[in-house]
C-alpha cells in the first residue's frame, strides 16, 4: 500500500480572501498527502478552512472573494492547479467524487434518481441507454439501497435523508473516482444514519482501494473513520498524524480541546431521579396527534404519550427524526394541537385553550429553537428581540431593556452587543441569545428542540454548559428534545426514547444510557461516534470551553 | 441600511433613472412658474413646428403650446401613478398578509376573490369602470388601483406563507404577542424587498394605463395628461408628428426611469448579492 503513489498530493496551498486589509488566508500553506486505501479527516471548528480546501481540490473556489494565491495540488499525479475550466470539468466525477452536507439541496428536487445518475454517464461516457440503466442500479446496490429498482422511479423527497445521501454518494461514485471527498456528509442525520452512512464510506473504500478526505468538526466521526488526521486552526494546520496519535496523545491544546468537546456518553453518574419529583410541573396524558399526508396517507406523529416533567428536573427526548419528539415539544408550548389528550402544567389543562384564557401560563413556557439562522428576526435588533416580548408582558421599557442587558451578561454575551443585528453573530452567539429571549419571560419550563444540533461540537460544549448554568440559577425545568444520546445523556435527568411517535423506554438518564432495556435503545448506544477507541464508557469529565 | 444605498449608487442603471425620473420631477414642480397660464391656454397658430417662434415644441391643432401640455401633464402623471400605487399596495397588503397569515377558509375566500379580478384583462376592466363612474380624476386613479392591486396580495402572501413558519414568528407567537404585532412588526419588513421592487414596477404600469385611458378619450377632461394630448393629436399623426411624440417621448422617458430605479432596488435589497460582493 505504502509503496503505491499517493492519489492526493497538496504541497503548501493558500487561499486568500479578497478584499480584507490586511489580507487574510483561507488556507495557509496547508500540505498533506492521501495514498490509497487511506482515509485522511480535516477537522476544524466552521471557518477554519477545511471545507476551502476540498472545493479547492476540484477546482470549486468560488470565484467571488476568495483567490488561490500558492501551493501546487496534485490529484493522481496531475497537476490540478494548472488545468483551466474545461480540464476541471473532465477531472471532477472522473477523478474526484464529492458528497455534500445537505443531501436534500444537492439533488435536483424535480428530476427522479434515475434521471439524476443517468446525467452523470451521459455527461462523461459513451454508454447505451440500457448499460448505462443497468449500471445505476448496480450502484444503489453497491451503496446498500433496499430495493435498487424502485428507489430509482423515486424522487428525492420520497427518500429518508439517510437514502438521499446514499444515492448522492452513488452519483459521486458513477465513475469510479480514485477520490472521494465528503464535506460534513453526516452532520444533517440522525446518529443511527451516521453510522450506517459512517459504516457504507468505509465498506466503499476498502472494496474499491480508494482515497477519502473526510471532513467534519467532531472527532467522534474522526475516531470512527479515520486513518490520519490533520487539524485546522484559521486556516493552518496545526496538528497531523495518525488517528491514534493525534486522539491519544495531542500536541496541540487546540486538538486537545477539540476531543475535549466531544459529548460523552454518561452512564455511571448519581445525577438523575428515577421519579420524578411531584407535583409534576408538567404533565402530559394520552397525547395522540395524527397528519394526513398525501393520497390519505396516515403518519401516527403521537399514539397516546404521557410524560411528566418535575419541578427543576431535566427530561431528555431522544429519537430520530420523524419520532414524534419535536410535535410533542411544540404541543407543550402550544404552537401545535393534539388531536386528543391532554397537557396539564401545575394542574391546569392547556390544551385546545387560546393564548388569552391561558394568561400568564402561556409565557411560563418557552422554548429555544434549531436553527440559529432563523430563530431571530434578521430585521430586530438583539435587545429590541430579548426586550419585546416582557414589554409585552406589562413590563416597564426601561426594565425590560435592563432585564435585556442582565441576561445577555447571564448567557456569556457582551453588553455592547445590544445594538446590533443578528447577522453580526456566529451560531453560537446566535444560540446565546435565542436563551436569553426565553429567559426575558421568566419561564418555569424551558423546551430546548435540537437547540445544540446545528453547531459545531466545540460551541455545543460551551451552550450545553450555558443550559446546564441557567437551569441552577433560574430554577428552570427543562424539556431538551435531542436525537443525539450522548448530549442528552450529560445534561439530562432522564431520558425518554421516543419511535414512531411512542415512548421505548424511559428512566434515570445514566440507567438508560448504562443498561438499556430495549433493543432501539440499544442501536441507538451503538451508533454513537467515537465508541470505538476515544474514551471508556466511564469516563466522565465536563466539556472543556473553548472561547 | 447604509449598505443598501452605497449598493443603489453602485449600478448605473439605478442612477440614470433616479436622475431621470428627478428631470420629470422638476419637469412637473416647475409647470406653473414655466407656464403659468397653463395648457389649455392658446399661445399661437396652430399646427407650428418645433422651433418656430419662441415656441420650443410648437404647438398643437388648436395652437397651445405643447411644451407646457407635457410639463403639466408630468403632473398629472405622477400624481396618478404614485396614488394609485399607494392605494393597490394598501389594499394588497393587507389581503395579501391576512390571507398568507390566517390561512384556512378566510385565504381561500381571498385568494378567490383576487382570481376573480385577474382572470378579466385588466385593461378592459378599467375601461368598463371609468366608464361607468364617468372620467374623472378619482375614478381613474380607482379603477387603476382595482386592477393593480390583486398581484400585490398574491406575492404578499406567498411571501407571508413562507414566513409564517419561521422560527422567529413562532418565537414572537410564544412570547405572547398580538397576530397584529407579528404581522407588521416580525414578518412584513422581511418581505418588504420583493414588495418595493413590485411597487416601483406599477408605478410605471399604472402610468401607462392611465395614458392608455386618455387616448380613447376616458381621461379626465379638465386635466392635461400626456395620454391626454396623444389621444387627442392622434389624427393629425402624419402632418403634426410632434404632437404626439413629445408626449410619448415624456411617457418613454418615465416609464423607463421607473422601471431602472426597481430594478437596481431589486439588485440592492438582495442580500445574497450584497454578501458576494463582500465575500462574505
Amino acid at each position: 500500500m505504502t509503496s503505491e503513489a499517493p492519489i492526493v498530493k497538496v504541497e503548501s496551498l493558500s487561499v486568500e480572501v479578497i478584499g480584507t486589509t490586511p489580507p487574510r488566508l483561507a488556507v495557509n500553506s496547508v500540505s498533506f498527502e492521501i495514498n490509497p486505501n487511506e482515509t485522511m479527516c480535516l477537522v476544524g471548528e466552521s471557518g477554519s478552512g477545511k471545507s476551502m480546501i476540498a472545493h479547492a481540490l476540484i477546482g470549486l473556489l468560488p470565484t467571488h472573494g476568495v483567490r488561490h494565491v500558492g501551493g501546487k495540488v496534485f490529484i493522481e499525479g496531475q497537476e490540478i492547479t494548472a488545468l483551466d475550466e474545461q480540464g476541471l470539468r473532465a477531472l471532477r466525477g472522473t477523478s474526484v467524487g464529492m458528497i455534500f452536507q445537505e443531501p436534500m439541496t444537492a439533488l435536483n428536487p424535480l428530476m427522479t434518481v434515475a434521471q439524476q445518475i443517468d446525467e452523470v454517464f451521459r455527461a462523461h461516457t459513451a454508454m447505451s441507454r440500457a448499460e448505462r440503466y443497468a449500471k445505476s442500479v448496480e450502484l444503489l446496490a453497491d451503496v446498500q439501497i433496499p430495493d435498487p429498482a424502485t428507489a430509482m422511479a423515486a424522487y428525492p423527497f420520497q427518500l429518508s435523508g439517510g437514502q438521499r445521501q446514499r444515492v448522492m454518494i452513488a452519483m459521486a461514485l458513477a465513475l469510479s473516482p480514485r477520490l472521494l471527498i465528503a464535506d460534513e456528509p453526516t452532520t444533517a442525520l440522525d446518529v443511527t444514519t451516521q453510522a450506517q452512512i459512517l459504516a457504507l464510506i468505509r465498506q466503499i473504500q476498502i472494496q474499491r482501494a480508494i482515497a477519502v478526505l473526510f471532513i467534519t468538526h467532531d472527532f467522534g466521526v474522526v475516531s470512527d473513520i479515520a486513518d490520519r488526521v490533520l487539524v485546522m486552526w484559521q486556516g493552518r494546520c496545526v496538528e497531523a498524524g495518525t488517528v491514534q496519535d493525534v486522539l491519544e496523545s495531542p500536541s496541540q491544546a487546540y486538538t486537545r480541546k477539540l476531543i475535549q468537546a466531544v459529548p460523552r456518553l454518561v452512564t455511571s453518574a448519581a445525577q438523575g431521579l428515577v421519579e420524578p419529583p411531584v407535583p409534576a410541573l408538567l404533565k402530559v396524558e394520552n397525547l395522540s396527534k395524527r397528519y394526513l399526508g398525501r393520497g390519505g396517507r396516515v403518519t401516527q406523529a403521537l399514539d397516546k404519550v404521557s410524560l411528566e416533567v418535575g419541578p427543576g428536573e431535566t427530561v431528555g427526548l431522544v429519537g430520530e427524526s420523524g419520532s414524534g419528539k419535536s410535535t410533542l415539544g411544540k404541543m407543550a408550548v402550544g404552537l401545535l394541537q393534539p388531536d386528543s389528550g391532554s397537557i396539564l402544567f401545575e394542574g391546569q389543562n392547556i390544551v385546545g385553550r387560546s393564548r388569552k384564557q391561558l394568561g400568564d401560563v402561556r409565557r411560563q413556557i418557552q422554548m429555544v429553537f434549531q436553527d440559529p439562522y432563523a430563530s431571530l428576526n434578521p430585521r430586530h435588533r438583539i435587545d429590541d428581540i430579548i426586550a419585546s416580548g416582557a414589554i409585552y408582558c406589562g413590563l416597564e421599557r426601561e426594565a425590560a431593556y435592563a432585564r435585556a442587558e442582565e441576561l445577555l451578561r447571564v448567557v456569556g454575551m457582551d453588553k455592547n452587543c445590544m445594538r446590533r443585528f443578528p447577522h453580526q453573530f456566529s451560531g453560537g452567539q446566535r444560540q446565546r441569545i435565542s436563551i436569553a429571549r426565553a429567559l426575558a419571560m421568566q419561564p418555569k419550563l424551558l423546551i430546548a428542540d435540537e437547540a445544540v444540533s446545528a453547531l459545531d461540537v466545540s460551541v455545543q460544549a460551551q451552550v450545553l454548559t450555558l443550559l446546564r448554568e441557567i437551569r441552577v440559577e433560574f430554577g428552570l425545568s427543562m424539556i431538551f428534545i435531542t436525537h443525539d444520546l450522548r448530549v442528552a445523556s450529560g445534561l439530562c435527568d432522564r431520558i425518554v426514547v421516543m419511535r414512531a411517535g411512542q415512548i421505548i423506554e424511559s428512566g434515570a438518564a445514566a440507567t438508560v444510557c448504562g443498561s438499556p432495556q430495549e433493543t432501539y435503545t440499544r442501536e441507538l448506544v451503538a451508533a454513537i461516534p467515537g465508541k470505538r477507541r476515544m474514551f471508556s464508557p466511564t469516563l466522565v469529565t465536563e466539556p472543556a470551553i473553548i472561547e | 441600511m447604509k449598505g443598501v444605498f452605497a449598493h443603489y449608487a453602485a449600478t448605473k442603471g439605478g442612477l440614470l433613472g433616479l436622475f431621470m425620473l428627478l428631470v420629470v420631477i422638476v419637469m412637473a414642480a416647475s409647470a406653473p412658474f414655466l407656464f403659468p397660464a397653463g395648457p389649455w391656454e392658446i399661445v399661437g397658430a396652430p399646427f407650428e413646428p418645433p422651433l418656430s417662434e419662441h415656441l420650443l415644441l410648437g404647438t398643437d391643432m388648436l395652437g397651445r403650446n405643447i411644451a407646457a401640455a407635457i410639463f403639466h401633464g408630468a403632473y398629472v402623471s405622477l400624481l396618478i401613478g404614485l396614488v394609485s400605487t399607494l392605494a393597490a399596495m394598501v389594499i394588497g397588503i393587507t389581503l395579501g398578509a391576512v390571507a398568507g397569515y390566517v390561512g384556512g377558509w378566510i385565504d381561500q375566500v381571498l385568494m378567490g376573490l383576487v382570481e376573480f379580478f385577474q382572470t378579466i384583462p385588466s385593461f378592459v376592466l378599467a375601461v368598463v369602470l371609468v366608464a361607468i363612474f364617468n372620467p374623472s380624476l378619482g375614478a381613474i386613479v380607482g379603477a387603476i388601483t382595482v386592477v393593480s392591486w390583486p398581484p400585490v396580495a398574491r406575492l404578499v402572501r406567498a411571501e407571508f406563507l413562507s414566513m409564517r413558519s419561521r422560527e422567529y414568528v413562532q418565537a414572537a407567537w410564544l412570547s405572547g404577542r398580538s397576530d397584529i404585532a407579528i404581522i407588521f412588526k416580525e414578518i412584513l419588513p422581511n418581505t418588504l424587498p420583493p414588495i418595493v421592487v413590485a411597487g416601483s414596477m406599477m408605478v410605471a404600469t399604472a402610468i401607462l394605463l392611465e395614458s392608455a385611458l386618455s387616448f380613447l378619450g376616458l381621461g379626465d377632461p379638465n386635466l392635461m395628461s400626456w395620454g391626454y394630448i396623444i389621444g387627442a393629436s392622434r389624427t393629425v399623426m402624419r402632418q403634426a408628428w410632434w404632437m404626439s411624440f413629445f408626449p410619448g417621448l415624456a411617457i418613454v422617458i418615465t416609464v423607463l426611469a421607473i422601471n431602472l430605479i426597481g430594478e437596481a432596488l431589486n439588485d440592492a435589497l438582495n442580500p445574497q448579492l450584497q454578501a458576494v460582493e463582500e465575500g462574505a
